[in-house]
Parts: structure tokens; sequence; C-alpha cells
């Protein structure tokens, strides 16, 4: 569950102030698949960081799961996004020095699962989203060709879902 | 209390003082009262005066320092690789430092090797920078030394009195010398200025007095003869002349100015510092490419004594010690059977001769290093730096996902230290061929050839100058990006 109120983001250029985000009250329950719409400019992105942990709100609370996020330290915040958050961006934002499986299996290893179980977790996620269903399995051996192999053979798709999967 | 309990300490003149030398052992630290008891004759008959005095004994124990600043070091270390609110020993702690290495690992493997080798090789290069000079200093001492020992002063040089131009009684003190055990022999030697005419060119030098049986013993001088032979302790008007002295006809080829090509058989006029001259034969010539000795003359004490009216004195002894580098633990043994004299050792007799040098090189090699170090510096935070800001968003994913900023500075400093490692492993091989090179062609110095020496203390010094500059180095550039807020990172 998330529940957002009276959030602001204000943003100084210089001496002018722009507050991109005025005040923005939100509940999401568990379960609930939410978009957001808006004309560029709105402060969707904004809001999205927010929310995310990847920015400090100016004003107001973010509560996910009873937890005021909002004013955890940086610290916490790090280990709350390890923890509870995913995240897929714009333009898939994966390590370009680790291989597919490996970019899966980081933030698992970081939480402290050893190596080998991160590897096993990220390819057994890895086939259940890959672009072949299991049972095909000569796909099945093209995908693990390519969690093995750099970033630069994974189509644009490919690296979306490596983000899924991450 | 277990060492010697009495100590002779022999004639005394009035006014002069000498130690009583004592070894005790097996001591452990605290106050020991105890009864000194000193026992004399003078004119008035036998003495014995007695007095209570306190040993206070504490021992020096450098393994606690040690321990103590390798636990200070250990300490700032793990401070910094344990990030802040993680307690040592948890589970997080160590998949930290597992995540660091993954990603330092992963970033080695598939970085660009080009990049990778050019940083090692420069840190190779910076690494022999830093050890050659020193090394090639340390060559240049051993040189000194060895030449100050053969040469010069034996391991050991008696001198005489505060006030006295002589030692008296030298066949005495000689033979009290050589009954020491670990003495190989002594030589008394007078030393005086003389000008030396050859033709018509005229110079003041030192001249030497020797027992050449003695000498022989004590120095290798007479090993080092390029024409004739070396004296006899018969010899009377023969003199040995180093071969800066003898020079060459071609005064071109003369380092130092000299007689002008004296040669083996020739006669050189020599005049004493008392006005008297006296002619000798030439009888040998020597080398020992140590200036100060190849500028001298040598003769035999019997005619020294005859020319200037001495009798039992010498200028200096020389002593020969069967081991070199105990000299000042030896000096004690000579204290306590006896020897009321001046002890010097080789070192402290050549500290001027040596101290210049050192002097010198020691500016020269605090430039190398400091420079060396700047380098190796200026290139590791330029490679981190590039590193690091091309893979600005990359960092800052990391950071979203939930990367901790420590795991990734940390990553980069395991880089670093990879890289520096690899760079001074590579420096070691170079500076080793070099080494050998020169240990087989060594360097003509006008003192001698001299080899590079590696010092395995100063080479551990160097490492550890070189990886914790490179630490700092590598530190700065990725503290700086880690710390970059993620949404800046990231929109790059």
């Amino acid at each position: 569950m998330i529940e957002v109120s009276g959030l602001k983001k204000i943003y100084r250029l210089g001496n002018v102030e722009v507050e991109a985000l005025k005040g923005i009250s939100i509940s999401i329950q568990r379960g609930e698949f939410v978009g957001i719409m808006g004309p560029s400019g709105s402060g969707k992105s904004t809001l999205l960081h927010q929310m995310a942990l990847l920015d400090m709100p100016s004003a107001g609370t973010i509560l996910i799961n009873t937890t005021d996020v909002s004013h955890l330290s940086d610290e916490e915040r790090t280990n709350f996004r390890l923890m509870n958050l995913g995240y897929v961006f714009q333009d898939y934002a994966l390590v370009s020095e680790l291989n597919v499986q490996e970019n899966v299996a980081l933030p698992a290893i970081m939480q402290g699962r050893s190596l080998a179980d991160s590897y096993a977790a990220a390819a057994s996620v890895l086939e259940k989203v890959g672009p072949c269903r299991p049972a095909q399995s000569p796909c099945i051996r093209a995908f693990r060709w390519r969690a093995a192999t750099g970033l630069d053979r994974a189509s644009s798709g490919q690296q979306t879902v490596n983000c899924l999967c991450r | 209390m277990a060492g010697n309990h009495d100590a002779f300490v022999g004639k005394i003149e009035p006014g002069n003082d000498a130690p009583a030398v004592f070894y005790l052992t097996d001591i452990t630290n605290g106050d020991f009262p105890y009864t000194v008891s000193v026992q004399y004759a003078d004119d008035y008959g036998n003495h014995t005066i007695r007095k209570q005095l306190t040993l206070s004994v504490s021992r020096q124990n450098n393994v606690l320092i040690i321990a103590a600043v390798a636990a200070l070091v250990a300490l700032c270390v793990r401070r910094h690789l344990v990030p802040p609110g993680e307690k040592r020993g948890s589970r997080m702690s160590s998949t930290s430092h597992r995540v660091s290495i993954f990603l330092a690992l992963r970033s080695l493997e598939r970085g660009n090797r080009f990049t990778l080798g050019l940083t090692v090789l420069i840190i190779g290069l910076v690494f022999v920078m830093l050890v050659f000079q020193p090394a090639l200093l340390a060559g240049i001492i051993q040189v000194e030394n060895n030449q100050i020992v053969d040469y010069m002063y034996g391991n050991i040089a008696i001198e005489p009195k505060e006030h006295h131009l002589y030692i008296e009684d030298v066949s005495y003190l000689t033979e009290k010398i050589n009954r020491i055990p670990g003495v190989v022999a002594s030589s008394p030697r007078y030393v005086t200025a003389a000008t030396f005419t050859y033709h018509d060119t005229t110079l003041g030098k030192t001249l030497t007095s020797v027992n050449p049986s003695d000498e022989a013993q004590v120095l290798t001088i007479p090993d080092k003869m390029i024409t004739g032979e070396y004296l006899s302790d018969g010899d009377r008007d023969q003199i040995v002349i180093g071969e800066l002295l003898a020079g060459h006809k071609d005064t071109s080829l003369d380092k130092l100015k000299s007689l002008g090509g004296v040669q083996v058989g020739d006669t050189i006029d020599v005049t004493f510092s008392n006005g008297v001259v006296r002619t000798y034969h030439v009888k040998g010539i020597f080398e020992t490419q140590s200036t100060t000795v190849d500028q001298t003359g040598f003769i035999t004490t019997k005619e020294m004594e005859s020319v200037m009216g001495l009798s039992d004195k010498a200028s200096i002894v020389l002593v020969k010690l069967s081991a070199t580098g105990n000299e000042n633990n030896f000096r004690t043994t000579m204290l306590s059977y006896g020897i009321q004299e001046p002890i010097k050792t080789w070192s402290e007799e050549g500290a001027g001769f040596v101290g210049d040098i050192n002097t010198s090189f020691s500016l020269i090699n605090t430039i190398m290093i400091v420079f060396s170090l700047v380098i190796g510096a200026i290139v590791i935070f330029i490679v981190i730096f590039i590193n690091t800001v091309n893979k600005r968003k990359q960092i800052a994913i990391m950071k979203a996902i939930g990367i901790k900023k420590e795991v990734i500075v940390n990553s980069y400093l395991l880089q670093v230290t990879c890289l520096c490692i690899a760079g001074i492993v590579i420096g070691l091989l170079m500076f080793d061929l070099i080494v050998y090179y020169l240990t087989t062609h060594p360097i003509r110095f006008p003192i001698g050839d001299i080899a590079p020496i590696i010092e395995p203390v100063r080479l551990l010094g160097s490492v550890i100058t070189l990886l914790v500059v490179s630490l700092i180095a590598g530190y700065i550039p990725a503290r700086k990006t880690v710390d970059e807020e993620i949404l800046d990172a990231m929109r790059g």
C-alpha cells in the first residue's frame, strides 16, 4: 500500500523557484495497477521519482507499507530501495559491465544471497519472462546463451525484460 | 644476575677517566640495589672505595609499539571498509565486501584492456623510478663503506687522547689489542703532511708510514698494486704512491693534479713537515679507486721514525676484526680490555665522507620520489576519474537499485589496488632486470664500479607508499562521483 499526502517538490533554478508538485495526495492499494497520465511537464516523472525514493520531496509524506519513507536517512533509503522496490527506467538502465544474468542477480547478491543462489534465481526469472515459453527448449537454450553474454547483444525488448527481471 | 662482576680499567693518567664495563644478562624490569667496589693503586699505596648504588632497568618493547600501530592502521581500514550503520562481522558487512569484489572483478575483466595495460605499465615505471635512485645510492654508499674499511680505517681506529698528537707506547697497545678475541690484526700508522717533488712538479699531500707486514693484515692496499710491489718491513729508501699522485705524462688524462707520470723505479723527493728532504725510489704504484687514498704515499715506519725522530708512537692504530658490522659492540669489548684511547668505528671515521654523499643524494632522491609519486597519483586519478565520469549513469543506476555508496567506492578502490599490485609486480620485474644488468655491467663512477643494491625494507616502503598514494588518488574521484545525486547523474 502506498499513501502519498501533500507531496510538494520545488526546484530552485538560481533565484527562481519552480513548483513541480503542488501538494499531491494519492492512495494506491495492494494489487492495484496504476497509470499516471498528463501533459508534458505536469510532474509525472517527478512524482514517480519521489515515490521511488530517487529524490527527496520538499514537503509532504510518503507511506509505503506503513513506513514513512520521506524521513529516512540516505543509508536507510538505499536499503529500502534494495529490499522493497524495483525499477524499469525509460532507457533500460542496466550495468554495461555485467551480463544479462549478472544484472538480474545483482540486487539479490546485495541482499546477502549467495552468488550461486542469486544466479539460479536470476536464471529462473529470466526463463519465466523470456521471449519464449519454457516449453520451447531451443528458444530457452538461445536465451540462456544470451544471459551469459554481454548486454550489447541484447535487443531493446530484451533489455526491458531484463529490467523487469531485476 | 648473570654477567661479569669485575672490570679492569688499567692505567689512568692524572685528570683522565676511563669506563669500567659490565655485561649483565637475564635482567628483569625493576630497581636493584648493589655495591660497587673500586680498587686502585697510586703513589700513596692501595685503596678501596665502596659505594651503595641502585640499578634501574626498564625494557623497551618495540613489539608493543608495532602492534599498536598495526592495530590503529587495521582500525582505520576497517572503519572505512565497513559502511556506517553496519555492525562489524554482520552478514551485510561481508555482503558489501562480496559485492565490491564482484563489481571490481567484472569491471577489470570487461573493461578496456588497452587502458588497463597502459595504466599497469605506467605504475610499473613509477615504481622503478621510486626504487632505482635509492638503490643506486645504496650501491654508492656500499662502495664508499668498503673503501673506508678496506683502504682507509679497517674496522676500528684508535686515535690519540685529547690534546695528544700521538698515541704513546704503541707497541704495548697493539699487543693488548691483538690479544682481544675477534681482532685479526692491528696496524699503527704515522700520518704527516709532506711535499712530493718529481722533476719540476711539486705537490703537497699526505704521507703515511706503516709496518708493511701489519698493514697487509689490516688493509688491502698491498693487493691493489698496478705496477711494482708493496713495501717490505726492511725498506728504507722506498716509497709506494697512489695512482692519482703518480699521474700521467699527458696531464689531460689526470683526474686531479699529479706529479706528471711517475713510473716504478723513478726517484721522488719528499720534504717532511720538519724540513727534512729525502729521496725515495718508487717501489710500486697502487690504485684503490678511493680518491683520498690514491693521492697519498707510503713509507715504512722505521724510515719515518728516523726522519721525524719518533719512537714507539703512532698517529692512529687501525684494527681489523674477524667480522664487519659489530663494531659498536666491539668498542665496548675493547673498553673492557682497558683500551683508554678514543675508539672510533669505521662508520664514525667515514661519517663526514659518506655523509656528504648522503646529503647530496638524499635531496635528489626526495625530488625523484615526490615527482614519481605525483605522476603515479595523477595517472591513477585520471584513470579512475575518466572511468567514473563515463560510468556516472551506471553508478546512479546501481545506487538506485540499492547498492550502497561504500560498496561502489570500495569496488573502485579494489580496482586501484589490483592495478597497483600488477604495476608493482611489473615494476619489480623491470627493476630486477635493471639490477641484473647493472650488476653484470656496473656503472663506472670516479669512486669505483657501482651497482644498485636492493634493500628489502626500502622496497617494502616504496610498495606501501605507492599503494597508499594510489588509493587516495582513486578514492577522490570515485567518492566525488558516487556522492552525486542519483537523478542528476542519470540525466548526464
